[in-house]
């Protein structure tokens, strides 16, 4: 038995080691689809300031994508696309381009308060895509320009599960959140 | 800390103005002025002329009073009856204060009157209290620092059925007076014909007592808490059918009247550039049919913090002091009142032993300064923060646009109110910072609660804060 043991060991340590070399490289977690929000449950109460259910937000800030998402995916780019305005608005969903190689995209929104151009960098990290966008934001309540910075981790917990985590760095003073939204396949 | 949670504002109140320097209680030499606040009921910003109003021209005072002092297009008040005559009279967020509708407010709590009656000004209430619960015995106003008044104890719509709030029975509503020293005396019942003329009948006795004031050589602080436009809206006879456009406009022409009534009285006492009027409401427009009022460009009603609710007209006039027509967008809460009012006497009456979320507007009131000294408001419904005001922003945490109607999702959503004032197009997406904004307010606000622990709701008294 021990003999057999001994062995073993370096065998599997040899094909650890040799193995990844020879299989081909796990291709990047691929999100294209149409998904939509997982919606939580509203409390129907009002939460009793003090309590911990008072402490945790009732809602969120959601993905900054809306509830419905359309992605489509190929090497160079992940577009994602919602309709932000109502059927009797005629405007057409919104777009986001965000290129996969490594370079900085730009996206204009427009709703109603001017072009609002945001930059974005994505990256993969491992099957996670971590897309760094920036706002440079002229606001006259802000007193002078500031620059604003949200971070989107997209990864799939499954083929029909994406999560999108959001992070809104901090500004003015004020602290930096989190929120973690999940869509299902449909 | 921002400029909206001057916690002890009171601490610091100085006037200067024309020149003239005045200081904490060394302001002997200068008459103090006297102040009047009219604060008429769930009246909405579409029922005023010069808001432009949506019942016609009938409104020809309140106009003129426009012109001859400030415009405030971005007042903004509690979303709903007690709680906002709590903010009003502690310059402290209703939340803070406890007060609920059922239980009125602790006498813990300081008013205005107290702090100018503290000061030698003779203090009287002429309209409705709303303050003291189910047993406004208990909590009158003169045991909260008014000399005298005379009104309903609590609201309007106990007139339809005489039944008073708490009790089962018909005619337990009454209209009341009293007098410091003595219990409220219940005058006669508060029904239908004695709603369409209390207004009046208040206005008279806050002109009397305006009078017996002056000739008494006393400052005095008059609260004319009208009872008009709550329904039920049935008007003094002297005006029913009077516009051809309903109820709702018979009714503003009659508390329009009455505020001429009012003002002619100052003019006419010869104390128009010593007195500073306030004119505003206590929450949005009434939105139960079939007296529904008109929040103007705003969506919602009472009783949610939709602009609608708690975005209401402000006059202030004080000749000579405060420059004539001119308009502000900027933010001014209900609170600020008690600090500027307190600047305005050059005392300094704000309690130092609370949290105090008013701030100090008569600068910017008398055209001192270009801003506002505030820049955010909390909305909160009852226990429940429901959304933060930031200049033109407005995040809803809890988004609920029907008075007394559910939370809708998505919760959370933004609105610019320069570029949507009804509040209609959700722009978090596109501007996500501003939630980072809201919340370094909000931990702020609540980092003042650790050293000074809102009252309960429905404390009994006598209320003793814990010892932090």
């Amino acid at each position: 038995m021990k003999r057999r043991e001994f062995i073993a060991v370096p065998a599997v340590a040899l094909c650890l080691t040799v193995l990844p070399a020879t299989l081909p490289a796990q291709p990047p977690a691929d999100f294209s689809g149409r998904w939509t929000l997982d919606s939580p449950a509203i409390a129907t109460t009002p939460a009793v300031p003090g309590t911990p259910a008072a402490a945790a937000a009732p809602g969120d800030m959601g993905s900054g994508w809306g509830s419905t998402i359309t992605i489509a995916q190929d090497a160079n780019r992940l577009t994602v696309e919602y309709a932000f305005f109502s059927r009797y608005d005629l405007q057409p969903p919104l777009t986001f381009i965000y290129p996969l190689d490594g370079s900085t995209g730009k996206n204009t929104v427009t709703m109603g308060r001017g072009e609002q151009v945001e930059s974005s960098r994505a990256q993969w990290s491992g099957q996670t895509l971590v897309i760094t966008t920036t706002f440079d934001v002229v606001d006259r309540a802000a007193g002078k320009p500031f620059t604003a910075e949200l971070t989107r981790r997209l990864s799939l917990e499954s083929k029909t599960m994406l999560i999108v985590e959001v992070t809104r760095a901090g500004v003015l003073g004020g602290p930096a959140s989190t929120t973690r939204s999940i869509y299902r396949r449909s | 800390m921002t400029r909206s949670f001057a916690v002890v504002a009171g601490a610091c109140v100085v006037l200067r103005l024309g020149g003239i320097g005045l200081a904490g209680e060394q302001a002997t030499a200068v008459p103090r002025p006297n102040v009047v606040i009219m604060f008429p009921d769930n009246l909405g910003w579409g029922e005023v002329n010069v808001y432009g109003g949506v019942r016609g021209a009938i409104t020809p005072r309140l106009d003129r009073m426009a012109a001859e002092g400030l415009r405030l297009n971005n007042f903004n008040v509690e979303f709903s009856c007690t709680v906002s005559r709590a903010a009003l009279m502690t310059g402290r967020y209703a939340i803070r204060t406890g007060a609920t509708q059922g239980a009125g407010m602790t006498l813990w709590e300081v008013t205005i009157a107290e702090a100018l009656q503290s000061i030698g000004y003779i203090t009287g209430l002429f309209g409705k209290w709303h303050l003291g619960g189910n047993r406004p015995e208990n909590r009158n106003p003169s045991q909260q620092g008014f000399d005298e008044y005379y009104g309903i104890p609590r609201t309007s719509n106990e007139a339809q059925t005489t039944i008073a709030q708490g009790e089962t029975a018909p005619n337990t509503s009454f209209i009341w007076e009293g007098k410091t020293g003595s219990p409220p005396r219940n005058v006669k019942p508060f029904d239908l014909q004695t709603r369409r003329t209390i207004d009046r009948e208040s206005a008279e006795r806050a002109v009397a007592f305006m009078e017996r004031s002056v000739r008494a050589r006393k400052p005095f602080f008059v609260y004319y808490a009208m009872t008009q436009i709550h329904f039920p809206t049935l008007t003094h006879p002297d005006f029913v059918g009077k516009t051809g456009a309903g109820d709702i406009a018979d009714a503003m022409a009659e508390l329009d009247h009455n505020v001429g009534v009012m003002l002619d009285a100052i003019d006419r006492l010869g104390i128009s550039r010593t007195t500073i009027v306030f004119w505003c409401s206590d929450n949005g427009a009434e939105g139960r049919r079939p007296w529904r009022g008109s929040s103007g460009p705003w969506s919602g009603f009472y009783n949610s913090v939709m602009e609608g609710g708690i975005r209401t007209p402000c006059l202030v006039r004080w000749p000579g002091v405060i420059p004539a027509g001119r308009v502000t967008n900027e933010l001014v809460h209900e609170i600020d009142l008690f600090p500027t009012i307190a600047a305005a006497v050059g005392a300094a009456v704000v309690p130092r032993d609370r949290a105090i979320d008013g701030v100090d507007q008569l600068p910017f009131f008398a055209g001192k300064q270009t801003t506002s000294n505030r820049e955010s408001v909390l909305l909160y419904a009852n226990a429940q923060l429901r959304a933060v005001k930031w200049h033109d922003w407005k995040l809803h945490y809890v988004y609920a646009p029907e008075s007394g109607g559910p939370a809708v999702a998505p919760l959370m959503r933004l609105f610019n109110l320069l570029s949507d004032p009804r509040e209609e197009t959700d722009v978090k997406d596109a501007n996500p910072w501003v939630q980072s904004v809201t919340d370094r307010i909000l931990n702020e606000f609540n980092a003042t609660t650790r050293r000074y622990p809102h009252v309960p709701p429905n404390a009994p008294d006598p209320y003793q804060p814990p010892k932090m």
